[in-house]
């Protein structure tokens, strides 16, 4: 394997915390974790140069369950954070995550503009279909006749976001799909996205086996993509008209240069910045 | 790649190591799960499930001394799909699950390794390597009968025993 690293140096669990996940017994996000952790194992990346920005939800508890640099941000703005993160010190490794209700609605504007501006940074949005932590309500990719929420009797009768679409039509770099159910695979996704320069977007199915139950069943639904990954937004365009949403891997690879804005140090003293704000 | 098909010792080496590194994740992975949702029993058998792998481990690990094993990535540890249940899966556990669940849970992921080094056996031609598998198909076969003594001394579950009626959605 091209992307194999020949010794890690830290295994998986060292890159873990310590503090036990509190997620409901059977949560894809577990194999989230574990499959970050072994992606940065295999990367040999070093905890102190690695920051993961999440937003708010079930899924973004993640900064607190992993030893690199976190931050549990404001609902839907993990990508602004991360953003400002990454283009003030481009020499770590930066991660942003969260779930679909976060980054898709509330941070749906910030997901569409961070592929658009392609700052170097991968981003997993961990997709259950479902808003758990509050209970669950139909999220922006809950299927349109799901009426197990009372506030969407008879199921919201909306088209679901399709968010590997939106990252293809706003420029993202990297576009790849992964599942809970195959944390090593997922593994090996995740470092192929975090190698990749540019903005890198991994829809991670991961299911919400309280309010979803019926997601159970996306194991056996999962499936490889019988395609290479292309650098074709064309070509990538059209694979997505027969994808039905459990095509695993990697979609597209574009080789467009990632945004890093020059750096100039503005401010030599505090002082100087106190005078900023003095009216 | 499929599990049988394995032709130097190095690799039976690695591929084991890399199938107890994931047991080893798995049990503390599903101990930390019951501590969680206050199953303390099943807690306990986990971690000593985790103990047992960590203690074969190092055994291979002494019988790979002086070895310059090859590093098996995560995503090419799956030997074979249709023998690859040697690793309990992660959704395997249930929060309500007993002493007897748990002992079962473990004792097919025995019986699953011990078909897989028996697969490795007959399939490789280096009498090396089928000693090697064979001895490990033995252990496997060994510590599964010891877990069905274990489980023995626990009730067979009755019907409904994971209905909750104050179920757990989540822990806030």
């Amino acid at each position: 394997m091209e992307t194999a690293n020949p010794c890690p140096s830290l295994k998986p669990n060292e890159y873990k915390s310590g503090t036990k996940p509190v997620w409901c017994p059977g949560c894809g996000d577990y194999s989230v974790l574990l499959a970050i952790t072994k992606a940065m194992s295999e990367m040999n990346l070093e905890p102190e140069n690695v920051a993961l920005v999440s937003g708010i939800g079930c899924s973004s508890r993640l900064p607190a369950y992993l030893n690199v640099y976190g931050f549990h941000a404001v609902h839907g703005r993990a990508l602004p954070v991360a953003t400002g993160l990454k283009v003030s010190r481009p020499d770590l490794t930066v991660l942003a995550a969260g779930g679909d209700g976060d980054g898709f609605s509330i941070g749906g504007n910030h997901f569409m503009h961070a592929c658009r501006r392609n700052v170097d940074m991968t981003y997993i949005v961990m997709d259950n279909q479902v808003y758990g932590m509050t209970k669950g309500q139909a999220s922006p990719t809950t299927d349109p006749d799901w009426d197990k929420s009372k506030l969407t009797p008879g199921g919201t009768k909306i088209n679901p976001y399709y968010p590997l679409v939106i990252a293809l039509a706003s420029g993202a770099n990297f576009i790849a799909r992964a599942s809970s159910t195959d944390p090593n695979g997922a593994a090996k996704v995740l470092v192929d996205a975090i190698r990749h320069p540019g903005f890198s977007f991994v829809h991670m199915l991961s299911p919400c086996v309280t309010f979803r139950p019926e997601q159970k069943d996306w194991k056996k639904m999962v499936r490889a993509a019988p395609v290479e990954p292309t650098k074709d937004p064309a070509v990538a365009a059209k694979r997505l008209m027969t994808d039905d949403n459990f095509f695993l891997g990697t979609l597209y690879k574009g080789d467009r240069a990632a945004y890093q804005p020059e750096l100039k140090t503005t401010v030599e003293h505090l002082s100087d910045l106190e005078q900023g704000f003095v009216l | 790649m499929t599990g049988s098909q394995i032709d130097s010792k190095v690799e039976l080496l690695a591929r084991t190591l890399a199938m107890l590194s994931e047991m080893v994740e798995r049990y503390d992975l599903f101990a930390d799960q019951m501590e969680v949702m206050n199953n303390p029993e099943a807690a306990e058998l986990f971690r000593w499930l985790e103990k047992k792998q960590n203690s074969r481990t190092r055994v291979v690990q002494e019988l790979s001394e002086g070895l310059t094993l090859p590093h098996i990535p995560p995503w090419d540890y799956n030997w074979d799909d249709a023998i690859n249940t040697e690793v309990p899966g992660h959704s395997s556990a249930h929060y309500m699950m007993t002493p007897y669940h748990t002992l079962t849970l473990a004792m097919d992921v025995e019986q699953s390794a011990a078909d897989l080094f028996r697969q490795i056996e007959q399939g490789s031609t280096v009498a090396e390597v089928q000693k090697l598998a064979r001895s490990f198909a033995r252990e496997a076969s060994e510590f599964r009968d010891y877990l069905k003594q274990k489980r023995a001394a626990h009730p067979v579950p009755e019907a409904g025993w994971d209905e909750d009626e104050d179920p757990p959605l989540l822990l806030e």
